[in-house]
């Protein structure tokens, strides 16, 4: 024990020497152990006496274990007790010191380790101890010291854990930081900031100030540095400088660069300053772009007579450029101050609504593009016509609009040209219809509403096919191929109407250009040609009928001459047979034999005058006058009219001139006359009138009698049938002579009426083209 | 005032030919008659008797509806055959056509167009005219 002490004497002895309390004290601590035992219990927080000659033993005092929750009477004095609860990770650190301290007094053994504290949490504790030697120097006890650190070493790790939760904070928001001390030049940045100009920071190393100064401009440190100044004068709450910053890569990135004094000298200098870089390379683009594309614009723009408009439907901000204003004749600052209540001030109220909707409809995304044509108030009082056409170009990040750009265009003239156009298709003597690239109506002619039967109906600005639902494919591909620009004529079509009939229609398809090379719709001209195709029908008809009238011909030929010659030779034969055989004349059968070769003779003759009129259809008409040919026909029965005791009254008027074959008028009013004779009353005294009146293009001669008269309800479906006989009385009657002036009538190109009552008379209308 | 010596017909018809026949005998008519089926064979021979020199017909009586070489195109080429003696030419025909009618008067030799069937009355006109026109 003595030897022990002799030596912690040794060691304090050089520092402790002149006070005497701390000789007395030391002196106490010799003699008294009370003394040790108050210091060991209060001062520190543990004590250990080691035998390193027997390592197994180590004593500890009780602190040693209250310190962790131990009770000291239940801890033996051995090694293994304190190694149970040391932290095994710390144990080796203790080794080391150990075998350092134990080689070399001079190095201290003086270390934190960790001990587990009976309720699991840890105890952080300074343990320091100090080797006592023999006099060969070999040593052969320790004694140390434990002070609890826990509290500091918990705070300190607080700290760190806060500080890195902040760093982690910053790292999120890719902001680059900086501390930089003012007065001494330190620069701390961190990992980010390097990031940002694609390096790492230990690439960037050593930091400071000229770290920033390599990577910028000249121009962008004057600038930093004037306002620097003002922020160091305290003339501004922030430093805030936008500046580019090389890459590693070699390009140029854009930096906004905001910073504060946190703290000053007594003399009010700047001391440490912090602050952040923002990467703003992205937007600094996008507004890059956004000038130059609006410079070019605008540089466009002088070059035509283009006013322009630009609009922020979020902000209302808006502005339009000079020849805007000049469009509707005003200067800009006439119509100043310009927002979009300008537009709807000078813009015709129809028109508004007009180009709303477009807008809109622009806005969702379903037209490429915002175009519509307006009317706007002139300052001299009249409207010009715009187009106005328009499109954003930049949007918020939720696809809502920001700015919407577009022009002004003054199509005035080529609306006068556009409605010109469009009134002379209206009055247009044709079917004519004008549509736009959709094949919507613009305009559409009269003729054109007949010819689809449409009329009434309101068809300017709807589709082409909501007017026709059925719209064949040929005609929707022929509309397509126009739009294209190919012209389509003498295209034919049957179209069936909404009534139930069906027109042929000749179609012609053509374009019209809205600008020189732009197609703006096509027009659409149809001509009925219904007619010319019945007419096509009806020429093969008449084809038919030609052939068959050739064939009539022949056969009618055959009739005339084959059949003539034989009745003919009977006829002569008979003739010669009598001559020779005079005694057989009076025979019954010879008689008969005669009368009917007189029959058939008569009967084909009859034939030849119905076939020779058939066939005289081509034949010339000639003038002639009908009261004069009359008045021949009258001369000619007059013998008989005498006889029979009837009047004939010619009541034509002169220079009436009918159009006929002389032959034929002739042979119509000889009959018609000889019959009224014929067929007169007994029973009164008969007359004959003939009388003309002109009925349309015809001339209606009138035979009126008041004879025997027919029964029409009976007869009339017979009254101009071949050997047709009405009245049993009259001998003579053939029955082949209405027949034959019906004929006749009809191959000059007219037509019979009649009308009759039964003992009263007859009257016929014979119907003759006239001069 | 001289009498017909010889008539011929051109017919094809042979009942028509035998009637005209009979009704010449009966009214003595003329001294011989000519007979030919058709245009050709009247005019093959009509041609050889004026090459002959030997003596022609004093009238003919000629049908348009027939075989080979119908009366019209007997007509046509018969007409241009150069002939000093005055031959009168009948034309004898079923046909009531006015356009035939019309035609056969066009042709000046043409004296007369007959429809059949021919008379016994009608042959004395033509034998009445004959006798007066060269008497």
């Amino acid at each position: 024990m003595t030897m022990k002490l002799t030596r912690v004497k040794d060691i304090a002895q050089d520092s402790n020497r002149d006070h005497y309390l701390k000789e007395e004290l030391y002196g106490l601590i010799k003699t008294d152990s009370y003394i040790f035992d108050f210091i060991q219990e209060a001062a520190l927080d543990g004590i250990w006496f080691w035998d390193l000659l027997d390592p197994d033993n180590v004593w500890m005092n009780p602190r040693y274990w209250t310190l962790f929750g131990y009770d000291p009477a239940t801890k033996p004095h051995k090694t293994d007790a304190w190694q149970e609860i040391v932290f095994k990770e710390d144990l080796k650190n203790i080794y080391a010191n150990f075998t350092a301290h134990a080689e070399d007094p001079s190095v201290p053994y003086d270390q934190i380790v960790r001990f587990k504290h009976k309720l699991g949490h840890t105890v952080w504790v300074r343990c320091r101890g100090v080797m006592l030697r023999d006099d060969q120097g070999k040593p052969i006890k320790m004694l140390g010291a434990h002070t609890d650190i826990t509290n500091i070493k918990e705070k300190e790790e607080e700290l760190r854990l806060q500080s890195a939760f902040f760093e982690h904070i910053i790292d999120g928001t890719g902001l680059g930081t900086w501390k930089w001390n003012v007065k001494t030049g330190e620069t701390i940045l961190n990992e980010r900031w390097a990031e940002m100009i694609g390096y790492t920071l230990e690439e960037l190393k050593p930091i400071s100030l000229g770290t920033w100064l390599a990577h910028s401009t000249k121009e962008d440190q004057d600038r930093s540095n004037e306002l620097l100044k003002e922020h160091f004068e305290k003339r501004t709450p922030f430093y805030e400088c936008e500046f580019k910053m090389k890459h590693k890569n070699g390009e140029w990135i854009w930096v906004l660069d905001r910073g504060k004094v946190v703290s000053w000298d007594e003399e009010g200098n700047p001391e440490w300053m912090l602050g952040a870089h923002t990467d703003i390379t992205e937007i600094k683009k996008k507004e890059e772009e956004l000038r130059i594309q609006s410079a070019i614009f605008e540089h466009i723009i002088d070059g035509t007579d283009l006013g322009t408009w630009q609009w922020n439907p979020e902000t209302g901000e808006t502005i339009f450029n000079e020849r805007w204003a000049e469009i509707i004749g005003y200067t800009l600052d006439e119509i100043g101050p310009i927002s979009i209540d300008t537009w709807v001030k000078y813009t015709h109220p129809d028109d508004i609504q007009k180009s709303n909707t477009y807008l809109e409809e622009y806005f969702k995304g379903n037209t490429p593009i915002y175009e519509c044509e307006v009317r706007m108030k002139h300052k001299n009082g009249g409207y010009v016509w715009i187009l106005t056409k328009g499109k954003v170009v930049s949007w918020h990040e939720k696809g809502k609009p920001e700015w919407v750009f577009g022009s002004h265009q003054d199509i005035t003239e080529k609306k006068q040209d556009f409605e010109r156009n469009r009134l002379f298709i209206e009055q247009a003597p044709s079917a004519i219809a004008m549509f736009d690239k959709k094949m919507n109506y613009l305009a559409a002619s009269q003729k054109w509403f007949q010819i689809y039967d449409i009329e009434g109906e309101d068809i300017i600005g709807k589709s082409y096919y909501t007017i026709f639902s059925k719209v064949s494919k040929i005609r929707k591909m022929n509309i397509a191929k126009c739009l294209k620009g190919t012209v389509i004529k003498n295209y034919e079509e049957k179209i069936h109407r909404k009534k139930g009939d069906f027109v042929w229609l000749s179609w012609e398809l053509r374009p019209w250009y809205s600008d020189e090379n732009e197609i703006g719709g096509i027009i659409i001209h149809v001509s009925d040609i219904t007619r010319i195709k019945k007419e096509e029908e009806l020429k093969s008809l008449l084809r038919v009928a030609e052939d068959q009238n050739r064939r009539l011909k022949n056969f009618a030929h055959i009739v005339s001459h084959n059949l003539k010659s034989h009745s003919g030779n009977f006829e002569m034969l008979l003739d010669l047979f009598l001559q020779e055989n005079p005694e057989i004349r009076d025979n019954e059968i010879i008689r008969l034999f005669k009368t009917a070769s007189l029959n058939l003779s008569d009967t084909i003759a009859h034939l030849n005058e119905v076939v020779l009129i058939n066939t005289s259809l081509d034949k010339s008409l000639v003038p002639i006058d009908l009261k004069e040919a009359i008045d021949e026909v009258i001369r000619g029965v007059s013998a008989i009219a005498i006889e029979s005791e009837v009047a004939i009254n010619n009541q034509i008027n002169d220079n009436i001139r009918v159009m006929a074959v002389p032959a034929y008028l002739d042979s119509i009013l000889l009959n018609f006359i000889t019959n009224g004779i014929k067929y007169r009353s007994l029973e009164r005294e008969s007359y004959l009138t003939l009388s003309a009146v002109k009925e349309d293009k015809y001339m209606v001669l009138s035979i009126e009698d008041n004879g025997l008269g027919i029964d029409l309800r009976k007869h009339r479906s017979k009254l101009f049938g071949m050997y047709k006989t009405f009245h049993t009385e009259i001998k003579n009657a053939r029955g082949i002579g209405l027949f034959i002036t019906k004929n006749q009538v009809e191959a000059i190109g007219g037509k019979i009426e009649v009308s009759s009552e039964v003992d009263r008379g007859t009257t016929f209308k014979i119907y003759m083209r006239y001069e | 005032m001289s009498k017909i010596d010889i008539a011929c017909v051109i017919d094809d018809d042979p009942i028509f030919v035998f009637g005209i026949k009979k009704v010449m005998q009966l009214i003595d008519f003329c001294e011989g008659i000519l007979v030919f089926k058709n245009g050709q064979e009247a005019l093959d021979n009509l041609k050889a008797i004026i090459s002959a020199k030997e003596q022609l017909p004093d009238i003919i009586l000629l049908d348009l509806n027939m075989p080979i070489l119908d009366g019209w195109q007997f007509l046509e080429e018969f007409i241009k055959i150069p002939c000093n003696k005055k031959i009168l030419i009948y034309v004898v025909s079923s046909s009531v056509d006015p356009e035939d009618v019309l035609r056969a008067k066009s042709y000046e030799s043409v004296s007369e167009y007959i429809v059949k069937p021919i008379s016994v009355a009608k042959l004395k006109e033509v034998l009445y005219d004959f006798e007066n026109a060269t008497g």
